[in-house]
């Protein structure tokens, strides 16, 4: 008898934008890891993506002498706040999810980058600050809990 | 049935591509030579003492030292690699989770975070990869990944070039002698990896000739006809190194060769394989490794050298014994001669498991493995000395010596170290 279904697959595509790979793999990670790297990156300008998420797990780990995890969380939280008032600003929402992550990745991220002229709590100074925003905006709730506690719960021993 | 054959062009990354030096936190200034003193000393600064250190300072084990003969974090290993021009490891993604149960950054997504530096094939692999299949992972991705895994957990601050002459238990403490430095240590950690076959007695007759070398020697460029011996995947290297350069080459077996994805078979990377090594009888496992750490190369070499042979580049010589080997070639064992101009000998490896570092007695080797704890990986007769790597085959199988087998042993030594640590501790109070 001949299978009834049709078992073939396909894989996710490997041509998407860098940042989209890396945004959907931020979209896995913890609230606190993604207000860090917000943090980190806007405070840095220059930062891409990577820079900002391996600076992170530094931070995490407690091996950089200028900056603390809970710090750069902090720093995370008061953009946030900022960035939230442009959110209400651009009446921009996420509106209908898609269940394909990298669509869903694309559609917020462009919505961000639309808005970004005519919203200044908006604007991005560089990739890494963009892709961070749009991984907290996609955690919109979780990352506004988290920003409104104050509550920064060491990951790692050490 | 379904048949897989890798593509030969998954062999095929770049390597040394200029990837982002990522700004590293900077350690306060330190003596040339590693402390007097240590919770624990870790010998060996490969793949399997990253893992061990980086595991440690999980548990808040971090008085540790380091001490490596070759200097920076898989050093040695990476030399090896690149001696061989080896681009792909064939230890998949999976097997590089970072320190177990800490959600440190995984290898995979280390690599997915570098999107824009992989090729069409390397992001293929991440693909296959996160679906379940088998990958390869390319070099210079791993070399990244070990920076990154040293940087965060201090390793590169702790780690001191230099060699160890001798181990010694001392009463409650290990002294560790080395080049110019002595530390004494709570425990000890050895990482020592595994080191080249050399050739059986009898197949030299006196002094090796400069037409004979190692696979981890240079060959010298202008050898016309290489003669290789050895079935693994270090020979598989050097012959496509060689038809690469147009030489014309004798590969000589012994056996016949195998083709296969992994190192060994895959249950030995599960608790299912792993456990027919658990308390079952020493000549059972003899008999297991001896079946299961077979020379054996990746099955994307099969095209090349299917090709090569048809066309006449590449003459294999199955199934036969050697005799001697000499600067003109190699004598097989049915009485046949093989000539070329220069002879690379890959006879694999022999691992390192103390012996001229530990005393003798406390090593207690048996049939060339030594005398291990099976919960802990201590030596038996020196409870504050461990082992990792392919040291601990006869515990946990012959995928010890891999990645995968590096994260098992981890678990169980580090786990062991910080519990003494924390006691001392407390018993210092």
């Amino acid at each position: 008898m001949s299978e009834p279904y049709d078992t073939t697959f396909s894989l996710p595509s490997i041509d998407d934008d860098p940042d989209t790979e890396v945004g959907v793999l931020l979209m896995g990670l913890g609230p606190e890891r993604l207000l860090a790297g917000l943090g980190v990156a806007s405070r840095d300008p220059t930062a891409d993506p990577a820079t900002a998420t391996l600076l992170v797990d530094q931070l995490r780990h407690g091996v950089r002498p200028d900056l603390t995890f809970e710090s750069a969380v902090a720093v995370g939280a008061e953009r946030w706040r900022v960035a939230c008032d442009g959110f209400v600003a651009a009446n921009l929402s996420l509106g209908l999810r898609s269940a394909a992550l990298r669509r869903l990745w694309e559609s917020a991220a462009g919505a961000i980058a639309a808005h970004a002229d005519a919203v200044p709590q908006l604007r991005t100074a560089g990739a890494a600050e963009w892709v961070y925003l749009t991984a907290c905006w996609l955690r919109l709730a979780e990352i506004t809990r988290i920003a409104e506690e104050h509550v920064v719960l060491p990951e790692l021993p050490s | 049935m379904t048949t897989f054959v890798p593509h030969p062009r998954l062999l095929r990354s770049p390597r040394h591509r200029a990837w982002p030096r990522y700004p590293e936190p900077a350690f306060p200034a330190r003596d040339a030579m590693p402390p007097a003193s240590a919770d624990v000393v870790i010998v060996g600064a490969g793949p399997a003492g990253l893992a061990v250190a980086a595991a440690l300072w999980h548990l808040g084990v971090h008085d540790v030292v380091l001490v490596d003969r070759d200097g920076p974090p898989a050093a040695r290993f990476l030399d090896r690699i690149d001696q061989l021009d080896q681009r792909v490891l064939r230890s998949p993604y999976e097997h590089h989770p970072g320190v177990e149960g800490y959600r440190d950054c995984e290898l995979r997504d280390f690599a997915r975070m570098h999107w824009s530096l992989l090729t069409e094939v390397e992001r293929r692999e991440i693909r296959m990869s996160q679906a379940g299949h088998r990958s390869v992972v390319p070099v210079d991705v791993f070399e990244a990944y070990c920076r990154h895994t040293a940087a965060i957990h201090r390793v590169t601050e702790r780690l001191w070039s230099g060699e160890v002459r001798s181990v010694e238990p001392d009463g409650d403490r290990v002294l560790v002698h080395g080049n110019g430095f002595q530390i004494s240590a709570s425990q000890v950690v050895l990482c020592l990896g595994e080191e080249r076959r050399d050739a059986p007695a009898g197949w030299l007759a006196g002094p090796r000739p400069k037409e004979i070398g190692y696979w981890d020697e240079p060959v010298p460029p202008n050898a016309g006809r290489e003669v290789v011996v050895g079935a693994g995947l270090t020979a598989a290297h050097l012959i496509h190194n060689a038809l690469d350069r147009g030489a014309r080459v004798e590969w000589v077996t012994r056996g016949d060769e195998r083709y296969q994805c992994s190192d060994v078979n895959a249950s030995f990377f599960r608790a299912e394989g792993r456990a027919r090594f658990d308390g079952v009888l020493w000549d059972t496992r003899l008999a297991l490794m001896a079946r299961e750490r077979r020379a054996s190369v990746m099955f994307e070499f099969q095209p090349l050298l299917r090709e090569a042979e048809a066309d006449g580049r590449l003459t294999v010589h199955r199934g036969t014994g050697i005799r001697a080997v000499t600067g003109n070639g190699v004598g097989l064992a049915d009485g046949r001669q093989v000539g070329g101009d220069h002879v690379v000998l890959a006879l694999g490896t022999v691992p390192s498991i103390g012996t001229g570092l530990l005393p003798d007695e406390l090593v207690g080797a048996r049939d060339g493995w030594p005398d291990l704890d099976e919960r802990t990986l201590a030596y038996r007769r020196a409870p504050q000395v461990f082992a990792a790597g392919a040291a601990a085959c006869m515990v946990l199988g012959p995928a010890a010596r891999n990645i995968d087998g590096h994260r098992v042993a981890t678990a169980r030594i580090a786990a062991t170290v910080a519990a003494h640590v924390r006691d001392e501790a407390v018993a210092h109070v």
